[in-house]
């Protein structure tokens, strides 16, 4: 891929007439314009890496401090440090797949005005084999101690003589389980690497057909994407609570992935345009429509998680609250409000206005919060495993909240966000010859 | 774009110099044109490169002023025959009592909720095209949106009549409204039938609000044309028998009284816009929330097959899914019967509808196979016998014609042959019409006649008087929707008009 990009560098330049925008001004669309400066982002990106591999590792760091006490304390700390490293994980994989699905969306219902983003979203997705890489450590530490993160591996002869488990062992079993998630990257990583190849190579040729390819892989990409996602939500996320189900829930991940993946996007324009790199390329007009996604794609995120929570809370059948109950008590009732907040209120009544959309600095002080918002959202759905337990009508545990919990989450996220910048600053920052750039950039909000 | 410059064609159109009808002629690359594959061409919204703005005006009116031909009144005729079954229907059920019902003790809600439900999906493609697609900027929404507004008006009615009249006592109907009374009794408010009510109504009001508002420069339209008519000979046109008048003067005080004093002033289009584009707002969380309410009704039960927390986004997405191939199955007949209407409403624009079919056909799949899977995975049994049971029990032919017409037959639209013919996809979105109705039969009938006892197990057979009521119900759409194609525009003639290359003279 990194070789493509580099033939795209030769042929920006002999783009003879060029595009006018809605002005009627010319638009720049050679490297200085259209591409990172040689060399930027190189120590930024190694510096991010390096700390992220670092706060990763460091994670680690109790369960080996804690040799000398009780063999139970080591295996309770290393089950909060995978705990927490999972979070960060799962965050890092929503940051591939809720771009990867922005792409195929807009490669089918084929946008105009979002031609100019477009390659960003292209970025984010192509780090999906790298999810792969960040997995390892979890299947290792499965491999060690099964029951480290997910509770229905556990040789425990009381969980596994559970019934309910046994009834769901033809789905929740290691062998399938593994087979699931290598079909799962196989997909994405096929889908990513086919439309960001397609695209680049579009820099090089500007052969229109190849937008059409990219919209027949879209096509049949999208339904792999959807089961896909919602399956693999089952599989890392829900299955850690192996009692608990919901059919919404590889809804809700979708929704909060699409969320944080929009608000990635536009720190990442934030930081592109911050050099004065995309002028007259990405706008006030696109921003404003980034916007409207990330607001629209927020209260959809509300929209589910309200209908599940809700279905739930007024059916009252405990097989299904005893989800929601270990999250109401041990200190882990703050985070409800907070997301309810946080996650909705707060980023809908300041994306709501017209201005927040079309100026950098509101627009990404909301995309910031949000993918806080994103982490708390899947700490709570997966940290409150490791502490909470309810029996016979009664909660218990505690929020236990630890260093680690910090380090375990941006250790893989600053890892993604490492990879990001290198990504960007590699190649052309836009499609170059997409035949329907010069509509991006006429682009024009009216009313 | 256009050879001709716009103002020059308008100015030989005034001379009477250019008189060429909009027909699209058929290429066998392009269909009627509009079916280009190349990426970098958009597709025209509107047929004919010399089509001028007075066209649109001319097309649209005509099939008012002129009449839809002769097709029309026999059409008509049928319809409301079709159509008066349905007050008799109920009339005889409250003379009698609800007892004329299939509905029994255990399946107590089946046939009429199933119509309801049916209804109001229907009713959510109006909203979502106007408001939805308007928010999106899709343009070819322009080609539907008036149709699609009215016949989810039409649907609402329909649909507001089951709820209504399955009560029972229906003199008591009232009592579903928070109104004081003497008995201090209150609707309780805890419950997602009450919420309904108040759903269901606001979007019937804020949709007719919507349609209404729409349609009142194009209202305006038609009483100018009418008013100029008169001015310019008194004594033409029909006299209308009981009123004494000419049409053109009935025109000319019907929509001149309805268009509420619109003077196409700039101040006018520039709060008509700001007002357009407030109720799509408004409208956007409305459409959602509407059939979520709705699924609420079912999902906050604890009934097997009935909870689950999918339920909202799924009946949104078979809403749209039914909406759009009601919108379908009445315009592509009417792309048939009206002249011209081939060249507002394109191939391009069939086929859009038919990936939009396609996709959120893929929805309700989708939806079916978690509701399915996530049954088998919460391993409870009651759960599980609900599922197995439809589709392999008594009511196992309705899910069969469910999953056939929802998730199978939409599958033609994988290929472009089928995409691109207006028969196929007429087909196809009757397959759908049929298939939604069986999706809620399905969920309501097969969910309730199977509850936890086997003492509470029963079947529920439709009667006669069940069977009417719904046929009747289809009639009073159609004549409503044919009342509305012959009286009302059917083109929101300025947002067609604003969609024309003509519109934007600067761009290339």
């Amino acid at each position: 891929m990194t070789a493509m990009s580099a033939h795209a560098h030769d042929h920006s330049h002999d783009h003879g007439h060029g595009h006018a925008d809605s002005h009627g001004h010319h638009v720049d669309l050679s490297e200085s314009n259209t591409s990172m400066p040689a060399g930027w982002g190189k120590t930024a990106s190694l510096g991010l890496l390096a700390l992220g591999v670092i706060l990763s590792i460091a994670t680690l760091v109790p369960v080996f401090t804690g040799m000398s006490s009780t063999a139970e304390d080591v295996v309770k700390a290393a089950k909060h440090a995978m705990a927490s490293y999972h979070t960060g994980f799962m965050v890092m994989l929503g940051l591939t797949l809720g771009p990867l699905g922005l792409v195929l969306v807009l490669n089918l219902v084929k946008a105009g005005w979002a031609i100019t983003i477009r390659r960003q979203l292209e970025n984010m997705a192509s780090l999906v084999p790298v999810a792969v890489v960040l997995l390892v450590p979890t299947i290792v530490a499965t491999m060690i101690k099964p029951d480290i993160l997910f509770k229905w591996m556990s040789a425990d002869p009381a969980i596994r003589g559970d019934a309910l488990l046994q009834a769901k062992s033809p789905f929740l079993n290691p062998a399938f389980f593994y087979i699931r998630l290598a079909i799962y990257f196989v997909v994405w990583i096929y889908l990513a690497t086919r439309l960001n190849r397609l695209s680049r190579e579009q820099d090089a040729t500007g052969n229109k057909q190849l937008t059409v390819q990219a919209g027949l892989t879209s096509a049949w990409g999208i339904l792999a994407f959807a089961l896909s996602v919602a399956f693999v939500s089952f599989d890392l996320v829900k299955s850690l609570d192996y009692h608990w189900f919901s059919t919404m829930f590889g809804v809700y991940f979708f929704a909060g992935n699409m969320v944080t993946g929009i608000a990635v996007l536009v720190l990442t324009l934030a930081v592109i345009r911050s050099t004065g790199r995309l002028n007259g390329l990405v706008t006030a007009e696109h921003m404003h429509d980034v916007g409207k996604l990330m607001l629209g794609f927020t209260v959809f995120w509300a929209y589910v998680t309200f209908s599940q929570y809700f279905l739930i809370w007024y059916a009252n059948i405990p097989e299904e609250t005893a989800w929601y109950m270990t999250r109401a008590a041990g200190g882990w009732e703050i985070f409800g409000p907070v997301l309810i907040l946080g996650h909705f209120i707060i980023p809908f009544l300041i994306m709501l206005w017209r201005g927040s959309k079309r100026t950098m600095g509101i627009i990404s002080a909301v995309a910031l919060l949000l993918v806080v918002m994103h982490c708390l959202d899947m700490f709570y759905c997966i940290r409150p495993n490791i502490y909470m337990t309810f029996g016979e009508g009664v909660v218990k545990g505690k929020l236990g909240l630890n260093w680690v919990d910090i380090t375990g989450i941006l250790g893989p996220v600053l890892i993604f966000v490492g990879l990001l910048v290198r990504k960007v600053g590699s190649g052309p920052l836009i499609p170059l010859k997409d035949p329907r750039l010069a509509e991006a950039i006429a682009h024009k909000n009216y009313v | 774009m256009s050879a001709i410059h716009p103002d020059q064609s308008t100015a030989a159109k005034l001379s009477g110099a250019l008189r060429q009808p909009p027909e699209p002629e058929y290429n066998p690359q392009t269909g009627d044109g509009s079916l280009v594959d190349d990426p970098s061409v958009r597709a025209l919204l509107v047929l004919g490169r010399n089509t001028t703005f007075a066209d649109i005006t001319e097309t649209v009116c005509g099939y008012i002023e002129k009449g839809p031909g002769r097709w029309f009144w026999p059409t008509f005729f049928v319809a409301a025959q079709v159509a008066g079954l349905m007050p008799i229907m109920i009339l005889y059920l409250i003379i009698t009592g609800v007892g004329v019902w299939g509905l029994n003790n255990q399946v107590d809600w089946a046939w009429d909720i199933t119509n309801f439900v049916f209804w109001i999906g229907i009713g959510h493609a109006g909203t979502l095209i106007s408001a939805i697609l308007c928010l999106l900027k899709q343009k070819w929404r322009t080609s539907i949106n008036r149709a699609a507004e009215a016949m989810t008006i039409f649907a609402v009615i329909c649909a507001g009549t089951f709820p209504g009249i399955h009560i029972g006592r229906v003199w008591m109907a009232w009592m579903l409204f928070p109104i004081p009374n003497y008995n201090a009794i209150w609707p309780n408010f805890k419950s997602p039938l009450l919420w309904d009510v108040f759903a269901v109504s606001t979007y019937a009001t804020v949709s007719a609000l919507f349609w209404f508002m729409g349609m009142i420069p194009d209202f305006a339209t038609l009483r100018d044309r009418a008013a100029l008519r008169l001015m310019r000979n008194p004594d033409s046109g029909q006299m209308i028998p009981l009123l004494n008048m000419r049409a053109d003067r009935v025109m000319a005080i019907a929509y001149g009284l309805l268009s509420l004093g619109w003077r196409f002033s700039s101040r006018h289009w520039h709060r008509y816009e700001k007002a357009y584009i407030l109720l799509a707002g408004i409208s956007t969380p409305l459409v959602l929330s509407v059939h979520s309410i709705v699924s609420f009704d079912f999902a906050t039960s604890i009934l097997p097959g009935w909870h689950t927390t999918i339920f909202p986004p799924y009946f949104v997405a078979g809403a749209i899914f039914g909406g759009f191939a009601m919108v379908l199955f009445l315009m592509i007949p009417a792309r048939e019967l009206f002249p011209g209407m081939k060249a507002l409403i394109t191939l391009r624009h069939l086929e859009n509808m038919a990936k939009i079919i396609l996709v959120t056909g893929f929805m309700v799949g989708f939806a079916y196979s978690m509701e399915f899977f996530i049954a088998w995975y919460g391993a409870n049994r009651y759960e599980q016998d609900v599922f197995v049971n439809r589709a392999t029990g008594p009511y196992a032919w309705a899910y069969w014609t469910m999953i056939g017409c929802n998730v199978i037959s939409p599958q033609l639209f994988w290929f472009k042959f089928c995409r691109q013919s207006p028969v196929v996809i007429f087909i196809v979105a009757s397959f759908v019409t049929v298939g939604m109705w069986f999706e809620r039969f399905v969920i309501i009938v097969s969910s309730l006649h199977r509850a936890f006892l086997p003492g509470e197990w029963h079947m529920f057979y439709p009667t006669p008087v069940d069977i009417l009521t719904f046929v009747g119900s289809c009639g009073t759409f159609l004549t409503l929707f044919l009342l509305f194609m012959r009286f009302l525009p059917m083109f929101a003639m300025s947002e067609i008009k604003a969609v024309m290359p003509q519109a934007s003279p600067h761009k290339h």
